[in-house]
């Protein structure tokens, strides 16, 4: 015991917190007569091809296998989530959260998880066979893939449902943490074993309304404010550049008639870029509008317009040269075997761009998906 | 041939007879006889076997499904859950993914699913009237289905 707590004490204080996180998260388990351990693996292969470049040096293609783990822990009270992300690209702890059930509606988490106001990446996470689409809306997009709203938090988040006799329910969520940094030309979530800190404050707020608790239709508020400390040194585009002040006001709504789904998400974004000159204000209108129809039991077809308004000249969005300004796709999934699909999806696509003007080009996708067990 | 008509008859009514008993089963909802809940309402069973959190005097209900038994299973999906397999194995997952929220766990031995009632504090599970008359343990708090 001894020899553990001087060991304890050499890690630095950042460490401590996460040896201590993990180590809380198995006293559940030796404490609960109850607990229940559930294991999901979410495999896909993603093939990109891009054709009709605006500029060739936009021209990419590739093949790109991943594997999400998710693993869950219920004993008593007190549950833990982890979520895991294996690609080609990355190997990333994309969540880690303890929680504690403080009442039958009220969930209090502690840990690293995806931000509150973020309709879409809270919904399906990285489940990628839980999303139709193989892409992703852009303001919905991962800090690495240039999404320009920060989808990592590290801290503290409360969920609470009022659920009525009539089996209406109101979801509210709230979390408060710490913010992604903005390195060279993208944001960068807070590394739990990174000695290196000084990232800026992320408070996080969602608010919906469930016709029925059962159900997936859902329409609801989103708030964002963030505090984006920025590393001027990685990048000169940077330099100069403190920090970024963020807010973000949405709506959202996932409803279903019959065999057709809507999926939206619309985004005000106002930011206040801080300069050891002077601040520059920015803001402009960003969001998406997916359309999902069932042509039978295992086919779907859907297609999804994103769009911008303003982003033309945001100073913002300028520092994000891969973010997508403009896609307007189409696509079909077919399910089969029950936990199975194939997904293609074309798309003519608008990327932010270096300067003034977008790069344009089409693209195809193919992607097998599936979840086990 | 009277007699042979009113032995037919007799028998007739006997086999329907018995028909109509093989068809007036019953699926109740029971729980483990330590566990003090006299009753649930259909809003908290649904909850409950969505994996969305009820409690009874402080102790956490977990719910347990049987799927040994198609016709069982059909009368769950219709009458407790009301939507189909797929729709609800789905909704169990994204509740997962989103939530960490337990599934209810499942057990194609019904002696397994009654042993693991009696270790749960306040664990239910839906079953065959029929199948719940021999187990002591076992409480019955609320009827599900009946047949016509």
């Amino acid at each position: 015991m001894t020899l553990f707590l001087q060991r304890f004490a050499a890690y630095e204080w950042r460490q401590q917190i996460m040896l201590a996180f993990v180590l809380c998260a198995f006293v559940p388990i030796a404490s609960a007569d109850e607990s229940q351990h559930d294991f999901l693996l979410f495999p896909s292969v993603d093939t990109f091809d891009s054709f009709d470049e605006s500029d060739p040096v936009v021209k990419d293609s590739f093949v790109r296998p991943s594997l999400g783990v998710l693993y869950s822990y219920n004993g008593g009270r007190f549950r833990f989530l982890a979520e895991y992300l294996w690609s080609s690209t990355e190997a990333e702890l994309e969540r880690a959260k303890l929680g504690w059930q403080a009442s039958d509606n009220t969930m209090l988490w502690f840990g690293r998880f995806h931000s509150t106001a973020k309709f879409w990446t809270s919904e399906f996470h990285h489940g990628q066979f839980m999303q139709t689409s193989i892409t992703r809306p852009s303001i919905e997009e991962w800090e690495d893939e240039s999404g320009p709203i920060p989808s990592h938090i590290t801290g503290l988040s409360i969920e609470h449902t009022q659920s009525r006799a009539s089996e209406t329910a109101w979801n509210y969520g709230f979390s408060f943490g710490l913010a992604p940094k903005f390195v060279k030309d993208e944001l960068v979530p807070y590394d739990m074993l990174d000695s290196e800190s000084n990232h800026g404050l992320s408070y996080n707020a969602r608010m919906a309304y469930r016709p029925d608790l059962f159900g997936d239709n859902q329409i609801g508020l989103l708030v964002g404010w963030n505090d984006i400390n920025v590393d001027s040194e990685s990048s000169p585009v940077l330099a100069d550049l403190n920090d970024i002040e963020q807010l973000t006001v949405g709506v959202f709504a996932d409803w279903r008639w019959d065999k057709l789904r809507l999926l939206t998400s619309v985004v005000q974004f106002e930011h206040e870029l801080n300069y050891s000159t002077g601040s520059i204000n920015d803001e402009f209108l960003a969001g998406y509008v997916q359309l999902e129809y069932k042509t039978g039991d295992d086919w779907t077809l859907f297609g999804r317009v994103d769009a911008s308004s303003s982003e033309d000249t945001s100073p913002y969005l300028r520092l994000l040269p891969a973010y997508v300004s403009h896609r307007h796709m189409l696509g079909v999934r077919w399910d089969f075997i029950d936990s199975h699909s194939l997904t293609m999806e074309v798309a003519d696509t608008s990327t932010q761009g270096d300067g003034f003007t977008h790069d344009n080009f089409k693209e195809v996708r193919f992607q097998w998906s599936g979840v086990f067990p | 041939m009277i007699h042979r008509r009113a032995l037919l008859a007799f028998v007739i009514l006997a086999c329907l007879q018995a028909g109509s008993v093989r068809a007036e089963r019953s699926v109740v909802l029971v729980t483990n006889g330590e566990c003090a809940m006299e009753a649930m309402s259909m809003l908290d069973i649904r909850k409950a076997y969505f994996g969305i959190v009820v409690s009874y005097e402080g102790r956490l209900v977990r719910a347990f499904r049987l799927n040994n038994d198609d016709e069982l299973s059909h009368i769950f999906f219709q009458t407790v859950v009301a939507m189909t397999e797929k729709s609800y194995e789905r909704r169990l997952l994204s509740m997962l993914l989103k939530y960490g929220t337990p599934r209810p766990q499942e057990f194609r031995d019904i002696g397994e699913l009654v042993a693991a009632l009696r270790r749960s504090d306040c664990g239910i599970a839906y079953l065959w009237l029929d199948d719940v008359t021999s187990q002591v343990e076992l409480r019955i708090i609320r009827l599900l289905w009946q047949s016509d």
